[in-house]
């Protein structure tokens, strides 16, 4: 075995760690609030929750959604604090990438360096000597290290824990919740048991590494703060004064970096989400962005009452319309095409081919629940239009007025979203009339709305009226690809 | 689960909305008719956050042929015309 010590790249990947992971625990929980429930169901019902972090009481005889369910944490707790998920999510897609890049460093010269000896449990026999390690701790005594190694038995196995298994798990559990990747493999997110167990598990994993902090740190100072804390910043246990300024230096110096990040995602969100969202969003469109829903659900794994996000417009011309059954409903198709159509709804329901499918819903929120949705596949749409050759994007305007009909969202003005043209011809995105096998309801985007099943829910706009074909959309609202991504700093692609 | 949203009226129903609709002097916004056939009647306060509790939106379709936007509604409270015989 090598002379296993604190070399440089320890030393930095350590502190590099420290970072990341700190601003992945408070965005993790900015987005935890914005659906503060737990479930190991994939319905999400109502009241099911294993875990609730709000005290929020939801109507029984008025239609709530899940937008009246966010919470509103604060700063000190969660990045950036106050119901803002859309930022929250560039923080932690960020924090993770950065994560993920110095975790492996750390273990590729793991590897490279031979200090992977340092995690390996060459014996059976380390585990008693780990427990009589906790013993000699719980007698307020310290264990010793092992022979010529930097850790005693519980150390060397619990750090090795952390490493090899903690870490890798989260990120397991973390892609698992991405729509994209649940659409396209849909048996990943089943090994884990479904959706909500992924992201549950992904809690309880979130809890461990808390606990494994506030372990480390009440450690370091039990064995010496100095002695320590010199290790991770000299490389062995020398000058435990200036080990002690240095790492209460750096500690302060995270508070700051926190504290300044906050204040500065909060003063210009818009910055914040163009400047994160171009890191997130390169990686997105690299790793996920291709990835087709091959997803076909059961009848049994349908959720009885599918959860409702966004509120029906409450316009005098859709209500009439609602209450004749969308007799006089018309979807205008438009833009950048040879041959503008409008389409009744008598057209789309007899449309020449039918689709169904059954697929997990996910919506930004965290929640899902498991629907079966048919319609007209968008790509017949679009061939029956023919979009010029410079259409890069299609554009979905809805009936909802977000300012008049959804006062849980701040912002107002006509909701859209727009998607790349190439997501339409995937197999799985529809224009959806039915649910469950019935006309589809008004909460659910009634009559007419989109299923595109690789992304979360807000970009499946509902209450469509018009579709319009473009080569930019940067003219349209705030430039940003739609009404959550310009009022609420969402991304446009939202793969997970 | 499928919610019908709409609810399907009897004749004395149909019968108690055309009275509202004469009480009130409902005309239609596209020809002035007065004249209207009753379809079903869309419960919406549970549904839209503007709407009180037993409001509903009650379908109708102007009777007159030549009409260029025959489907209209008028909004009446359950007790006004919701209950049986």
């Amino acid at each position: 075995m090598p002379e296993l010590d604190f070399p440089a790249w320890i030393r930095i990947t350590h502190f590099i760690n420290i970072i990341f992971i700190s601003f992945l625990i408070r965005s993790g929980i900015e987005i935890l609030g914005t659906h503060p429930k737990l479930y190991w169901n994939d319905d999400s019902k109502p009241g099911s929750e294993w875990a609730r972090f709000t005290r929020k009481v939801m109507p029984k005889d008025k239609l709530y959604d899940t937008l009246d369910e966010e919470e509103d944490y604060s700063s000190a707790v969660a990045m950036p604090g106050h119901k803002q998920l859309g930022l929250g999510r560039h923080w932690h897609f960020v924090s993770v990438l950065g994560w993920i890049l110095c975790g492996l460093t750390y273990v590729i010269l793991l590897f490279a360096t031979g200090e992977w000896h340092r995690f390996w449990p060459y014996s059976w026999a380390i585990f008693p000597q780990a427990f009589e390690d906790m013993v000699t701790y719980l007698s307020f005594d310290l264990p010793p290290t092992l022979p010529g190694e930097p850790y005693n038995a519980l150390q060397k196995l619990t750090y090795g824990a952390v490493v090899f298994i903690l870490a890798p798990f989260q990120i397991l559990t973390g892609a698992a919740q991405s729509p994209a990747i649940e659409a396209r493999f849909p048996w990943y997110v089943r090994m884990f048991g479904g959706r909500q167990w992924a992201r549950s598990l992904h809690f309880l994993a979130l809890l461990a590494f808390l606990v494994f902090i506030v372990i480390h740190l009440f450690m370091v100072v039990v064995h010496g703060f100095g002695k320590e804390t010199a290790k991770m910043i000299f490389g062995a246990e020398v000058y435990p004064v200036a080990a002690t300024i240095i790492a209460l230096a750096a500690l302060a110096g995270l508070v700051v970096l926190h504290w300044a990040a906050t204040k500065y995602t909060l003063a210009y969100p818009r910055s914040t989400q163009r400047i994160l969202g171009k890191v997130t969003n390169n990686t997105r469109r690299v790793l996920l962005h291709r990835l087709k829903s091959r997803q076909d659900y059961s009848k049994a794994d349908l959720t009885p009452e599918h959860r409702v996000n966004g509120k029906p417009p409450t316009s005098e011309e859709y209500k009439i319309m609602a209450a004749h059954n969308f007799a006089d409903y018309t979807l205008e198709v438009g833009g950048l095409v040879e041959r503008p159509m409008i389409f009744t709804l008598e057209d789309l329901l007899t449309f020449p081919t039918k689709q169904t499918q059954r697929v997990l819903h996910n919506c930004v929120q965290g929640w899902t629940s498991i629907g079966e949705w048919t319609g007209v596949p968008l790509r017949q749409i679009v061939e029956s239009v023919r979009p010029r050759p410079e259409v890069r994007f299609i554009c979905f305007w809805t009936m909802q007025d977000s300012g008049r009909d959804e006062p849980s969202a701040p912002g107002s003005g006509q909701f859209y979203e727009v998607l790349d043209l190439h997501l339409a011809y995937h197999e799985q995105t529809i224009l959806a009339y039915e649910m469950n096998g019935g006309p589809l309801p008004i909460t659910h985007g009634a009559p007419l709305r989109l299923r595109l099943e690789t992304q979360v829910g807000f970009k499946m706009a509902k209450w469509i009226e018009r579709i319009e074909f473009l080569d930019d959309y940067s003219h349209i609202g705030e430039g940003m690809g739609g009404w959550r991504e310009d009022n609420v700093y969402y991304d446009k692609d939202v793969e997970m | 689960m499928i919610i019908r949203e709409n609810t399907e009226l009897t004749e004395s129903q149909k019968r108690r909305v055309l009275e509202r609709v004469e009480e009130r002097n409902f005309t239609c916004a596209s020809c002035g008719s007065g004249d209207f056939s009753v379809r079903e009647a869309l419960e919406m306060g549970f549904l839209f956050l503007d709407e009180e509790h037993g409001t509903y939106m009650v379908a109708l379709t102007c009777a007159n042929p030549d009409c260029g936007a025959p489907r209209t509604g008028i909004r009446l409270y359950r007790t006004e015309f919701l209950w049986d015989e």
